[in-house]
């Protein structure tokens, strides 16, 4: 089994005036804020490390990007067109609330081919594409994949739309980069099949629940980095946790 | 990648127009018959031809055709029974170990509408609105809560390729022994978000559609819920195996193949590489094939570019229609089947290209084997 290295971890809002450059990029007036924010993550994550990235597109990694709710505001601006029967609906919009519309702009505008998946998964949706890209990797079916994970919402005024987006690297390879070594990921419907309970949640283990969430999206990155112990749990009682050590 | 596996599909349940059963696909096939009509339940609003699951023999009665989640759930539950009649995989696998791997795209829609009326009644702030049910995950959840799965629920949503992406996480989740066993389930119900929006980039056929023909003039638009086991099997007389699969993304546009089908072709090309087999060696192309101009241009160009010729390519949307996010699944079903009827002995090598290049340039290719390994 090979390990799991932490390579790159980042989060952005999206905040046009903090990323001025952003405006030039092509289509970008056209995306959705969610798109936005994709692009924003991914092109902040790129500047910082211009080698990785360049490295991650010759690999092929996979960019598994996932969010609890998708493209909430081109959907929403698609079933009101219904519901009013404003008809025909605008085609962008349709082609906006598709979930892997925003990686098929970020690969446009990183004239990258490696391979998308876009994931639903609720609540969990991040602790999920964590899961699973950490999983392939250790069992060597990939040597690396980008993780992103993004969530749009808007206030009362639905012009006003909101975005923020999180990156992640994981990589087989642990080199000068690797901040972060996975420890321990696992699930279960029933923590005493782990053995989990003898361990108290509320002390060690950074917890989050869906049913006292309240609609707020359990982040996986907090300041920029992974939580050391993370357990969260979902409505139907799935408990996904992970741990990571620091490396010095 | 790669893949020289004992994993091969096992049990399949499915429902859709063009079939409710594997005998009922294969019966079809052989007659070439259509599973599309121009009476449906949406011909007061698109003058196109769909194709319907039978939802009256599944015992489904459509109350509202607006809720397609309550259509697709009942559905899925629906196929997930027959499934567990012809399956024995709940009962031979503790239910930590056993996957559910879904690909859909239109799950959560009816939750959108119901959203979009509380918000013009209430003038509430959407983020007080946003409910588990309008998310593409929620039937996963309710199916492994429902069926006692206990593994890990996923739910790809990457367009017309979900279900093929599912079907290939699914695979490497056995191959890797994450769970013993994986169920795939790809399904997409008919409903106002994607007939109008599809009409709205006038993609829809107001005929029979006719893929790969040069009269093709756009997609018949269906549904379908097909689920399939994966688990390892070491007769290799029983069921069909995934022999490699090479995924990209186009990056080109959001709708349109790159000029000339080069990223069909390459995704292609990686698939057989992988496989280790030249072209000459694969006897059945299911492309991805929807009927409209540009993708057929560019999947037909690519496949003449591998194959000399498009005269291995079986285009079943022409008797399926486009069911979206369960075209993958529903394909490598019927793929599977014609490797079968055309390769008797199990014991022949016998390999089957199936091909998915969904919106947004999200390819994928599928080389399944029959025969001993």
């Amino acid at each position: 089994m090979n390990g799991v290295f932490l390579q790159a971890a980042l989060s952005a809002e999206l905040k046009e005036a903090d990323h001025p450059a952003l405006k030039s990029i092509p289509l970008w007036r056209r995306m959705t804020a969610l798109q936005k924010s994709v692009i924003a993550v991914f092109v902040k994550a790129v500047e910082n490390d211009p080698t990785l990235f360049e490295d991650l597109k010759a690999a092929g990694a996979p960019i598994y990007f996932t969010s609890a709710y998708g493209e909430v505001s081109a959907m929403l601006r698609v079933t009101q067109e219904i519901d009013a029967n404003s008809l025909p609906i605008s085609p962008k919009d349709f082609q906006h609330s598709v979930l892997n519309a925003a990686i098929a702009y970020l690969c446009i505008h990183q004239h990258s081919q490696q391979p998308g998946f876009a994931l639903s998964g609720g609540y969990e949706s991040q602790d999920l594409a964590l899961h699973l890209a950490s999983r392939r990797i250790s069992a060597g079916l990939d040597s690396a994949a980008v993780i992103i994970h993004a969530h749009e919402w808007s206030d009362a005024d639905p012009r006003n739309e909101n975005a923020k987006a999180e990156l992640l690297v994981l990589s087989a390879l642990q080199d000068f980069r690797s901040r972060y070594s996975l420890q321990a990921i696992d699930q279960t419907y029933d923590r005493f099949e782990l053995g989990w309970d003898g361990e108290d949640a509320g002390s060690a283990w950074a917890s989050y629940d869906e049913d006292q969430a309240q609609g707020s999206i359990a982040w996986l990155l907090k300041e920029g980095k992974p939580e050391p112990k993370r357990s969260l749990r979902n409505s139907f009682g799935l408990e996904l946790r992970s741990a990571w050590q620091e490396l010095k | 990648m790669r893949v020289h596996s004992n994993i091969a599909i096992t049990s399949a349940a499915l429902a859709s127009s063009f079939g409710c059963s594997t005998e009922e696909l294969r019966a079809n096939l052989a007659a070439e018959r259509r599973g599309l009509s121009f009476t449906h339940r949406f011909s007061d609003r698109i003058n196109s031809p769909l194709g319907e699951i039978p939802w009256n023999d599944l015992g489904i009665p459509i109350r509202d055709p607006s809720d397609s989640d309550s259509l697709l759930l009942q559905g899925c539950q629906a196929v997930f029974a027959r499934l567990k009649e012809k399956s024995e995989v709940f009962q031979r696998y503790p239910s930590s170990r056993l996957g559910l791997f879904i690909g859909t795209t239109t799950c959560g829609i009816s939750g959108f509408f119901d959203v979009t009326r509380e918000l013009k009644n209430s003038g509430r702030a959407l983020n007080s609105l946003l409910k588990a049910d309008m998310q593409q995950a929620w039937v996963g959840r309710k199916l492994a809560s429902e069926f006692a799965i206990r593994g890990p629920v996923y739910t790809f949503s990457s367009s017309c390729a979900a279900s093929a992406q599912a079907f290939v996480m699914a695979h490497d989740s056995v191959r890797m022994g994450w769970v013993d066993a994986a169920i795939v389930l790809g399904v997409d119900v008919l409903n106002s978000v994607t007939l109008h929006g599809f009409d709205a980039l006038q993609l829809l056929d107001p005929n029979y559609c006719q893929p790969f023909s040069e009269a093709r003039a756009g997609i018949n638009l269906s549904e379908a819920i097909v689920a399939m086991v994966l688990e390892k099997e070491e007769d290799p007389s029983i069921g069909t195996r995934v022999r490699s699969y090479a995924a990209l993304t186009e990056g080109h546009h959001m709708t349109q193949p790159a000029p000339e089908g080069v990223g069909m072709q390459r995704c292609m090309e990686m698939a057989l590489v992988q496989a280790g087999l030249e072209p000459h060696e694969i006897s059945y192309i299911n492309p991805h094939g929807t009927a409209t101009l540009a993708n057929d241009a560019g999947e037909a160009l690519a496949i003449g570019q591998i194959f000399g010729d498009t005269s291995l390519v079986h285009p079943t949307k022409r008797y399926t229609g486009h069911t979206l996010g369960a075209s993958g699944a529903l394909e490598l079903l019927i793929s599977s089947l014609m490797l079968e009827a055309n390769h008797s002995s199990a014991f022949q090598n016998a390999y089957a290209l199936k091909n998915s290049f969904g919106f947004g340039g999200s390819n994928i290719s599928i080389v399944l084997q029959r025969g001993s390994l």
